[in-house]
């Protein structure tokens, strides 16, 4: 303790960047929460339970938390089930247009958080594509927990691939010939070994998707219809009827439920990892080449990436339909509202999330900095809030600000600030995790090296260090891009005349039934995205051609697919 | 280049690890490295001798002590402005930085101009033979050349003290003998303050001026190679450094320079100087080294072989010796007798070689 205090001392920059972090997390992350917690036992200036009460008596709001509870089990049942399904057919059938899968993957990060909320709209709605157009189904009705189950499956159902698809790729092929060598037919190997290798990831997918099924807000407010969910309601009882106090409660509610599933997947199920790396060469699966059991797998798994496809595209078709479903006549008319009334949309999106960008991937690695390599007093508390983090729902921090940030002394609502804030702090777990993953792989003896040849604390930091976990600092910065562009959840809350956003103005085109207006925009985003995205992975390639750490260096947003899929 | 001595001075250092248990790493290591000596920690791992580098470089702080460069007391100097470089087990090359800039980015930091860089690292270059390899990355060199790059960066510095850190334990077993040789070469031609840290002991004897032998956070025994290996002081020392067979007795008789040892199996008498800082009565070991021990029929002593194995240069026995074991070693057996499993013999032990050192 002594001596930590004396390195800190005998460091002052280090000591400045450590209070600097550490107050820029409790400001924005603790002190929020702490509002949260207050408000949800104040009812004008006294102390009581009435949000509890109100959460848990059997109301609107208890059928908000059991409706999601039921929305989320049986979306991460399916999602789970087609994700083992399509992560088993790579891993073990030869199978055309792998890449594909893997794009499909990375399509619900970048992606608009309603996108195929939208197209659910479009196809099954009424006067939906297939319902009326085909089916001739008068008045179709999307909206429900049906819509939802339908549009959530598919949203998260690549995230548990990801994770699935990891998991099944390391499981050595030696064990399972080891099975067959010993007699097993292939479906007892399935049974007896693959499948009980693979339980903790199974769980693990699960879990996630149980979490962002819990905390999801876009779809329940395109698609959602009577069907109440609890990110919704918190929404609804803070911007709606300005009943503060019932909104927080049931935002504590929704956190304790999203850590607690948090904690249950890092500490029970990750120590429950049977795959290990031996370090020893294992020999290549041989995989599955012909059969009638491959071309089943294989139909079914291109039938479903095909039906994903089909959503994401029918959305830029919606944006060029002068009326969907009644006129199908091509216009230009919603780009002209997106370019002219909507521009404003458009351009505080785009300048917020650049000022954002940078400064959220910085600070995402010099916290992991810290973590890694620092030994300094609070640091375990450091550690403890950016964990935190990663499982706070988007609404919560919505709620969170509003509460915090409304009166002195740190009146920040309506500013651009908050809403950068709010950016960042959604954006920056995945970036941590991976910046601290990219520096656990890295001998702390370079840093050492360098200050032992006379670096400074900062030039240790600028000159190796953030050099050697570029593809981790790059991948915080597309993260953090994307996640700002497509923000809605938390700063639904915290949007104000001053500065409009894509994602809340398509909120309104929906809910008012401009879905042609909101196609528009979903493109428009969509197209941005990519296009930073390509700009982004450019500079990547540049900047890490030179000299590469990992064996297959991977592009900036495969990264940022896979590190957010625990969040 | 100016050397500078080091002088460490009851230098103490604690660790508390998660659950708050405190551990001692280094206890009270006193120790003077003179200017341009060529000075090695040498110790099993977890002996503290890594830490003792470490706080010296200034990577760790002092729980207690002080330590000098020269005159100065560095307690306060950060590590990146303390006057040594150090070359690291791993090397720790900037894997994203060419040889030439790896080599010179210590005085970039210091701000140098170009001409005056070049000026310094071109000679630097040339000892280390790294001008073929000036613009390729680090991972594009074999162990050995990636070995001379951290060299180089590190002398071209002109620090004060060079550390190093057990630099050699990743290269080959031949590449290990040449660099060894090399480090030796290069320090006494530039008259540099050294201080090695390795576990090796053929490495310590072959480099050092002295040896720190170092246990549990303790110095054993400091001196030059010689005298550590002919005259260790304590039991962990003799078993360390070269093998050892102790006979475990008691001081029968002493004399001015010589002991009288009764062991269970003999008496012995050991030549040994500091025989005064021992009483009569004292539980004592003698350590017998394996070449200690003389095979030949006019014995005084009779031992049965239990294995003998021939080993190119030398013959090894292994030996019963009334109830204990030996370990004996006999040099150039082709023109000897050579005596096999289940043979008597009779030995002698040569006197000058053995040593006393408490039980």
């Amino acid at each position: 303790m002594k001596e930590n205090i004396r390195r800190l001392v005998k460091q002052p920059m280090l000591l400045l960047l450590v209070v600097l972090v550490m107050l820029t997390l409790i400001v924005f992350i603790v002190y929020p929460l702490f509002q949260i917690f207050l408000s949800s036992f104040i009812s004008n200036g006294e102390v009581d339970w009435q949000g509890y009460k109100r959460v848990f008596a059997g109301g609107q709001l208890t059928s908000a938390l059991t409706n999601s509870l039921v929305l989320a089990v049986i979306v991460s049942i399916l999602s789970t089930a087609i994700a083992y399904f399509f992560a088993y057919t790579l891993a073990y059938i030869k199978v055309p247009f792998k890449k594909l899968f893997n794009g499909i993957a990375i399509l619900p990060v970048i992606s608009p958080p309603f996108v195929i909320a939208l197209s659910a709209i479009l196809l099954f709605g009424r006067g939906g594509f297939i319902s009326e157009t085909l089916l001739g189904i008068e008045g179709a009705n999307i909206y429900g927990l049906h819509g939802l189950i339908l549009v959530q499956t598919l949203t998260y159902f690549p995230v548990a691939f990801l994770v699935l698809a990891g998991l099944l790729q390391s499981i050595s092929p030696s064990l399972e010939e080891a099975s067959d060598n010993l007699g097993s037919t292939k479906w007892q190997t399935f049974k007896k070994v693959t499948l009980p290798l693979s339980v903790p990831g199974i769980g693990n997918a699960f879990l996630l998707v149980f979490i962002q099924s819990m905390a999801d807000f876009g779809n329940p407010m395109t698609i959602g219809g009577d069907y109440n969910t609890v990110a919704r309601e918190i929404y609804m009882q803070a911007v709606g009827s300005y009943n503060m106090q019932a909104g927080a409660a049931l935002a504590m509610v929704l956190l304790s439920v999203t850590v607690i599933l948090y904690v249950l997947q890092n500490f029970w199920i990750g120590k429950k990892n049977y795959v290990t790396v031996t370090g020893k060469p294992t020999g290549v699966r041989k995989m599955i080449s012909q059969g009638m059991f491959r071309r089943v797998m294989i139909a079914i798994c291109f039938g479903l990436s095909g039906t994903v496809i089909l959503f994401y595209i029918l959305v830029p078709i919606g944006s060029f339909i002068q009326l969907w479903g009644v006129n199908y006549s091509f216009t230009l008319d919603h780009y002209n509202y997106v370019f002219s009334i909507g521009q404003k949309a458009v351009r505080d999106t785009l300048r917020l999330s650049i000022i954002a960008t940078p400064i959220g991937g910085l600070f995402a690695m010099i916290l992991a900095f810290l973590i890694v390599r620092k030994r300094f007093a609070g640091k375990k508390l450091m550690e403890g809030i950016s964990m935190l983090s990663m499982a706070i729902p988007g609404t919560v921090i919505g709620i969170s600000y509003i509460l915090a940030f409304n009166q002195a002394p740190l009146a920040i609502t309506g500013t651009a600030l908050i809403i950068i804030a709010a950016f960042i702090v959604r954006a920056m777990p995945v970036g941590i995790r991976s910046g601290i993953t990219s520096l656990q792989q890295i001998d702390p003896s370079i840093e050492e090296a360098a200050t032992n040849l006379g670096a400074s604390g900062s030039k240790t930091f600028f000159s190796i260090v953030l050099p050697l976990i570029r593809p981790a600092f790059f991948s915080s910065i597309v993260y953090t891009f994307v996640k700002s562009m497509t923000a809605m959840s938390a700063v639904i809350f915290l949007v104000s005349a001053k500065y409009n956003l894509i994602t809340a103005s398509i909120l309104a085109q929906v809910e008012s039934g401009r879905i042609g207006v909101a196609s528009a925009y979903c493109t428009l985003l969509i197209i941005l995205m990519i296009v930073a995205m390509l700009i982004l992975n450019g500079l990547t390639s540049l900047f890490t051609g030179k000299w590469k750490l990992r064996k297959d260096q991977q592009t900036g947003a495969e990264i940022a697919s896979k590190d957010s899929v625990t969040t | 280049m100016s050397a500078k001595s080091v002088k460490l001075e009851n230098v103490t250092k604690h660790f508390t690890d998660d659950e708050g248990k405190t551990m001692t790493a280094v206890n009270d290591v006193s120790l003077h490295i003179e200017k341009g000596e060529f000075a090695t920690l040498l110790g099993p791992s977890g002996c503290g001798k890594t830490t003792t580098l470490r706080m010296i470089a200034g990577f760790e702080e002092l729980s207690n002590g002080v330590i000098m460069f020269g005159e100065d007391n560095v307690q306060n100097i950060p590590a990146n402005k303390r006057d040594c470089t150090m070359v690291f087990q791993s090397y720790a090359l900037f894997p994203h930085m060419s040889v030439y800039d790896n080599i010179c980015y210590g005085l970039k930091l210091k701000k140098l101009s170009k001409s005056e860089i070049e000026k310094r690292v071109t000679p630097v270059m040339d000892i280390m033979n790294l001008h073929v390899n000036k613009n390729r990355m680090p991972n594009q060199l074999s162990g050995g050349q990636q070995q001379r790059v951290a060299l180089a960066r590190a002398l071209v510095m002109e620090p004060g003290v060079l550390l190093f850190d057990e630099p050699l334990s990743n290269l080959d077993a031949k590449l290990r003998i040449t660099m060894r040789d090399e480090i030796r070469r290069i320090q006494k031609k530039l008259g540099i303050t050294a201080i090695y840290v390795t576990h090796d002991q053929s490495e310590a004897m072959s480099l050092s001026d002295r040896i720190v032998v170092m246990n549990e956070g303790r110095i054993e025994q400091v001196g030059p190679p010689m005298e550590i290996y002919q005259k260790p002081k304590t039991k962990f020392v003799s078993d360390f450094i070269g093998t050892a067979n102790f006979l475990e007795g008691v001081v029968d008789k002493k004399e001015s320079d010589r002991l009288f040892v009764k062991t269970k199996q003999t008496t012995i008498e050991v030549l040994q100087q500091n025989a005064d800082t021992f009483h009569e009565g004292q539980s004592v070991s003698v350590v017998v080294r394996p070449e200690a021990i003389n095979l030949d029929k006019e014995g005084t002593e009779s031992a049965k072989v239990l294995k003998s194995v021939f080993m190119g240069q030398i013959q090894e026995y292994e030996l019963d010796f009334n109830g204990i074991q030996l370990h004996a070693v006999v040099a150039d057996p082709g023109g000897k007798e050579v005596y096999y499993d289940g043979d008597s013999v009779n030995l002698t032990f040569s006197q000058r070689s053995l040593h006393v050192v408490p039980a």
